[in-house]
C-alpha cells in the first residue's frame, strides 16, 4: 500500500500529469481529445498517461478502438487520506497550543487586574 | 567551447519546490503565542505528536539562535534540530527544521506566512515549510 502510495505522489509531482488528472476528473477522455490541450506530440502525452496508468491512478478500458482513459478515483482517496492524516495530526497539535494559551491568558488576566488595582486612586 | 570558464553562475529557479503551507487561528494575543512557542518548558506541552514524548536539548528561539530535541517512543529516539534564523517577538518566526534521520534535507519554516496578514488579534500562525532535497542551499 505505502508504494502504491509512493507511486500516486511520484506520478502527481508532474504539473502535466496533475492538470490531465483534473480534467479526467470532469469525466472520461480519448488519447487525442485530451492531446488537444497540450503543445505536445501525441507520443508524449501517451507517455503522461502510462505513468499515470502504472500508478494506478487512471486505466484504459478495451472499449473498441476509442480505448478511453478512466479516472481511478479510490487512489485519490488513498492520497486525500493520508493528507488527512497528517492535517488531524497538525490540529491535534494546534489544539493542544490552544489550551497552553487560554492558560497563559488566564495567568495574564489577574495580573492585569492586579495592576489596575495598584495604580488606582489611592 | 574548449576554454575552461568557471564565471558563469547560473540561477535555477525549480518550479516544483515543494511547499506546504498550514493555516490555523489562535485566538490569543500575538504575544502570548509567540511566548508558547519561545519558551522550551511550555513546548513540549504542545508539539509533536501525543504519543511520543518530548524532551528538550537546547531551545534558544531568537535571531541567530537554535534548537534540538528529541522524541522518544520507547526505545526509539527521533531527533531534530535547526536554526531559528529569526525571531521578532510577536511579529514572525524563521526557522530551519531537520529531522536528524534524513540530514540532507532541510525544511524551512515562516511563521506567520508572508503571505498571510497578522491579525489585530490572534496571530494566524501559519506555517509555510519548504524543503530542498539537496545540501547545495
Amino acid at each position: 500500500m505505502a508504494d502504491a502510495l509512493s507511486a500516486a505522489f511520484a506520478a502527481m509531482a508532474d504539473p502535466t500529469r496533475r492538470d490531465m488528472v483534473a480534467r479526467l476528473a470532469d469525466g472520461d477522455a480519448g488519447v487525442t481529445e485530451l492531446a488537444a490541450h497540450y503543445e505536445m506530440s501525441l507520443q508524449a502525452v501517451s507517455k503522461h498517461l502510462r505513468v499515470l496508468e502504472d500508478a494506478g491512478l487512471v486505466s484504459r478500458t478495451r472499449e473498441a478502438q476509442r480505448r478511453p482513459v478512466h479516472l481511478e478515483v479510490e487512489v485519490l482517496d488513498l492520497m486525500t487520506g493520508w493528507i488527512e492524516r497528517y492535517r488531524r495530526r497538525a490540529e491535534e497539535r494546534f489544539a493542544r497550543l490552544d489550551a497552553v494559551l487560554d492558560e497563559l491568558k488566564q495567568q495574564d488576566a489577574p495580573a492585569r487586574t492586579r495592576t489596575r488595582r495598584a495604580g488606582g486612586p489611592r | 567551447m574548449s576554454t575552461s570558464r568557471t564565471d558563469t553562475t547560473t540561477i535555477t529557479v525549480e518550479p516544483d519546490m515543494p511547499a506546504v503551507r498550514l493555516q490555523r487561528d489562535f485566538d490569543a494575543p500575538p504575544a502570548l503565542v509567540f511566548r508558547a512557542w519561545a519558551d522550551p518548558g511550555l513546548v513540549v506541552r504542545w508539539l509533536g505528536p501525543r504519543d511520543l514524548e518530548m524532551e528538550v536539548e537546547r531551545w534558544d528561539c531568537r535571531t541567530g539562535g537554535a534548537y534540538r530535541y528529541v522524541h522518544r517512543r520507547g526505545d526509539d529516539e527521533f531527533w531534530f534540530h535547526g536554526s531559528f534564523h529569526e525571531a521578532r517577538e510577536g511579529e514572525r518566526i524563521v526557522q530551519t527544521f531537520t529531522w536528524e534521520g534524513a540530514p540532507d534535507s532541510v525544511a524551512l519554516e515562516t511563521r506567520p506566512s508572508p503571505t498571510s496578514a497578522t491579525a489585530a488579534r490572534g496571530w494566524r500562525a501559519s506555517r509555510s515549510r519548504r524543503r530542498t532535497p539537496t545540501a547545495t542551499r
